[in-house]
């Protein structure tokens, strides 16, 4: 199990992290999502100790995780902004690298290089920014790491890649137990392959859950009722957001939509009422907006 | 147990592949020196000699400076940084396996060094002198590279720190001889020089770090100790500042806190020191305040480029505040420390024997060797030619007269500096220095003590023995005796006075009378008296630079003498400019440039009734003595 357990980091005098709690458990995959800015990038980086966080710590296997830890030799790190060193490619890198992970497969290398139909004789330099992700994606996956950390891994690439990358991915957690935390925009995507999220605005987690008890926690309801509809409160639900298309209403809810149901038809004649699913995107949204992220209106005064 | 091995393994492979990165490098530094050692000069002629061997030195480092820079060069490229960062490999072993990259580099390349001069004729000896200070420099370098690389947040910076790096032992240097000067400034008495001279002799040893000593000095241990010494302080540096790095700042200057402050406050004092110069005549307070203001200024501006913000922070505010105030409480302190010793004269009656002079060092009996007059023993000084150690109980009383008035007023007619060393009756001794400021006044206080002193036999012997000391006189060779006339029109001729024609006994009784009548006059200043090397009192420069009327030029005769003294291999010369001032010599001069027998006849007889008459005299006292 991989453990950020408060960390808090400051650049100067801006704090880039505050109180950062994650959990991450092998055979998951952990979907790191949040507004551009918000510190993801860093956090990873404080995962690997490339940066040091002012307080907290990193715990892996129950042990703190320092730099120059061996650690790390379970840990593999795709940037986002990928460095491959000079004239290398993607076979040189491969034979690099091996002397860093004992468990680098050649046998997996070779098959990932063919099932993503990579050139691996080819300078890494001269590749397309897909062709780098590939590339780096293929060696990662040949290093058979145990913590794999993945930062806007699918940026770039077309639909037919990252369904690809999706398939290998999830493969790989199945049968190798592997903890890996993704940092990603692609939320659709994300939605369905993350065990568990978090969300992070402003160097902060706002909201960490299982994707199940995430979706079981936030709805939406449409319903129309007679006369016009006002807020109504329970203990067991909280209305997050209303709004009115033509005659019906759609609510977004944190809590029991069957109280809300059930009081809301005690107050009101009601004519539709439905359940909605709600995706990651939504969720993302409307958590964010509950920071008050992203709620302007273009024309608002 | 199993894991480490596993990553010693890595660390291995590291640098074997590390290595094989640099054949390419290898190759074309190599191909760089075989063109510019050995094409360049052969095609130009010149041969390859020692200097080639400096250029190849010059060529390794540069390379090895650029390799190196490159190989460092991960510390300044986030992404550079969180790649290699992310990889299960120490940062020491990265470290590691760049220096020893690095080093293996630099080897090879001195290896060629070495057989081109072997091959080409150089002696073995004259390249080993080159190698000995700039070996360890190349060592040091590629210590420093790293270390500095690790300080800062991008390449040029880093290129730019370790040259700084590399100099800082310079650069204190320049700031502790900036503080001797503010001591000298204020310890009245102390000279700055010395006191510098005996830090840096004594404490803060320029030579050894930077190897220079050894170059002349056969095989020692210390060579090998001090280079130990670099590399054990220089890596544990760096391994330090790499654990502490602020990963996050890369693409800053500079990534630490202590190093930007360091080199602020460095800055801000070298700037200012190196200005000060321009200030050097002006009084001690205005140069403290101009340090000040330049200071300030200084590290305002490195702020500046350092932060990228024309703002300066709260903390940079309160260092340089920190800063000024030990510059004050420096300044102050030597202030009041020295206070309690400047005013230290000692008294006549404690005192044995007295140093006065211009020199700040004084030669051997032999002219072999010369020490410092600050820590030069009593007997040396006693034996040194024209270096006058006074031991006459009035004389004594003069100089410590003259020092009273020193310490009063430091104001002169002419700028000069002297020295004085009391050794006291019970062995101690005292040393002081003065430096006086030149004053329009023409005041003669400081004079009268000099005078005195100048008319005094032990002066006049010690200063002009070939005139006053007939022991002296007795065993010395002539080797050559020349006078030259020089006209109103400053024509000068040789006219044929030699020693063969020339009756020495009678020149040096008229230089005697004539040198006891310009003395007895009492004009001059302090540095035609008070220089050891020039011993015989001059008349023309000092008439020359008061400008008094006698600056007219006259008829002269220029005597040149060279003598030797006994076993003393080095000959000894000197020197007379007879005007119309020395009046018996210059008629006598004349008398035999005329030819003019006559009055020569009349000259030699009034001479050897002068010495009749003396020893008469003295007869007629003895037994007047024996008589009574």
């Amino acid at each position: 199990m991989l453990e950020l357990k408060s960390i808090t980091k400051s650049f100067r005098d801006f704090k880039v992290l505050e109180d950062i709690n994650i959990t991450a458990r092998p055979g998951e995959i952990y979907g790191l999502v949040g507004s551009n800015g918000c510190g993801k990038t860093t956090l990873l980086k404080h995962i690997l100790q490339v940066y040091r966080q002012d307080s907290g710590e990193v715990y892996y296997k129950g042990e703190i995780v320092k730099e120059d830890s061996e650690l790390f030799k379970d840990f593999y790190y795709v940037q986002d902004d990928l460095f491959f060193p000079f004239g290398s490619t993607l076979r040189t890198l491969f034979e690099y690298e091996k002397m860093f992970y004992e468990n680098m497969s050649e046998e997996k290398f070779n098959k990932l290089i063919k099932f993503f139909s990579i050139d691996s004789d080819k300078k890494l330099s001269t590749m397309s920014k897909g062709q780098k992700k590939q590339a780096a994606f293929v060696l990662a996956m040949a290093a058979n790491p145990k913590v794999l950390l993945l930062d806007e891994i699918v940026d770039g690439l077309d639909a037919v890649v990252r369904r690809k990358f999706w398939n290998v991915l999830i493969k790989e957690v199945q049968e190798n137990n592997m903890i890996v935390i993704i940092s990603s925009h692609a939320l659709k995507e994300l939605d369905n392959i993350s065990d568990r999220v978090g969300i992070m605005h402003q160097g902060k987690i706002i909201k960490e859950e299982n994707m199940e008890s995430l979706r079981d926690n936030l709805k939406r309801i449409q319903f129309a009722v007679e006369g016009e509809y006002e807020d109504i409160q329970g203990e067991n639900f909280k209305v997050l957001k209303t709004v009115k298309i033509g005659s019906v209403y759609f609510v977004t809810l944190e809590g029991k939509a069957e109280e809300f149901e059930q009081a809301l038809r005690e107050k009101y004649k009601v004519l539709i009422f439905s359940e909605l699913a709600m995706n990651l995107e939504e969720i993302f949204i409307t958590e964010l907006g509950g920071t008050g992220y992203g709620i302007e209106e273009y024309d608002e005064e | 147990m199993e894991l480490k091995n596993t990553m010693k393994n890595n660390n291995l492979n590291l640098l074997m592949y590390n290595l094989k990165d640099k054949k390419n490098w290898f190759l074309v530094s190599i191909a760089i020196m075989t063109i510019t050692l050995i094409i360049m000069p052969i095609i130009l002629g010149s041969g390859i000699n020692q200097t080639i061997i400096i250029v190849g030195i010059l060529e390794i480092g540069t390379l090895m400076f650029l390799n190196s820079l490159m190989d460092s060069s991960y510390f300044h490229d986030n992404r550079k940084l969180t790649y290699y960062a992310s990889k299960p490999s120490t940062r020491m072993a990265r470290i590691n396996s760049l220096l020893l990259s690095n080093m293996a580099f630099v080897f090879l390349l001195l290896v060629f060094l070495i057989a081109i001069g072997i091959f080409s004729g150089v002696p073995f000896d004259d390249i080993k002198e080159i190698f000995i200070p700039s070996v360890p420099w190349l060592i040091i370098g590629l210590f420093i590279i790293p270390l500095s690389s690790a300080l800062t947040g991008n390449t040029i910076a880093a290129g730019v720190a370790s040259i700084i790096n590399f100099t800082i032992p310079l650069s204190l240097l320049a700031i502790i001889y900036y503080g001797f000067e503010v001591v000298g400034h204020f310890a009245l008495g102390f000279n700055p020089r010395i006191l510098f001279n005996s830090f840096i002799d004594n404490f803060y040893r320029m030579d050894i770090l930077y190897f220079v000593k050894y170059v002349n000095n056969n095989f020692s241990w210390d060579y090998f100790l001090v280079l130990a010494g670099w590399i054990i302080v220089l890596y544990s540096l760096t391994l330090y500042v790499v654990k502490r790095r602020k990963n996050e700042r890369t693409g800053d200057f500079v990534v630490s806190d202590g190093y930007k402050n360091i080199i602020s406050i460095l800055l801000a004092s070298l700037v200012p020191i190196g200005f000060s110069e321009m200030f050097y005549n002006t009084s001690i307070a205005s140069r403290i305040t101009s340090f000040i203001i330049l200071s300030g200024l200084t590290y305002y501006l490195i702020n500046a480029i350092l932060e990228k913000s024309f703002r300066i922070s709260k903390y940079s505010l309160k260092l340089f505040a920190v800063f000024i105030l030990f510059f004050g409480l420096f300044v102050l302190g030597t202030n009041i420390t020295a206070g309690k010793f400047e005013a230290t004269v000692p008294e006549a009656s404690e005192i044995r024997a007295v140093y006065l002079g211009t020199d700040n060092y004084i030669w051997s009996e032999n002219y072999e060797e010369t020490w410092d007059i600050h820590n030069a023993k009593e007997e040396d000084i006693d034996k040194s030619p024209y270096a006058v150690l006074y031991k006459d109980p009035e004389n004594i009383e003069a100089i410590v007269a003259l020092h009273k008035e020193v310490i009063k007023n430091q104001e002169y007619y002419n700028y000069g500096s002297f020295n004085i060393v009391y050794f006291y009756e019970n062995g101690e001794r005292l040393y002081r220095y003065y430096e006086l400021t030149q004053s329009e006044v023409y005041d003669k206080a400081k004079d009268q003590y000099l005078w005195k002193i100048a008319n005094t036999s032990e002066f006049k012997k010690e200063k002009m023995p070939f005139i006053y000391d007939d022991e002296f006189y007795k065993s010395i060779d002539l080797i050559s005796f020349n006078v030259d006339y020089e006209n109103q029109d400053k024509y000068s001729e040789d006219i044929g006075i030699n020693k063969s024609n020339v009756d020495m006994n009678i020149l040096r009784e008229k230089l005697k009378n004539d040198f006891n009548n310009v003395l007895l006059r009492g004009e001059g200043h302090l540095n035609y008296i008070l220089m050891d090397r020039y011993g015989y009192y001059d008349r023309y420069s000092f008439d020359k630079m008061i400008e008094t009327e006698a600056v007219e030029r006259k008829e002269t005769f220029n005597i040149s003498i060279n003598y030797n003294r006994g076993n003393i291999k080095k000959d000894d010369y000197i020197s007379f400019r007879i005007t119309e001032d020395y009046i018996e010599t210059f008629e006598y001069l004349k008398t035999l440039k005329e030819n003019d027998m006559e009055k020569l006849d009349e000259i030699i007889r009034a001479y050897s009734q002068e010495k009749e008459n003396a020893v008469d005299s003295v007869l007629s006292n003895d037994s007047n003595e024996m008589m009574i």
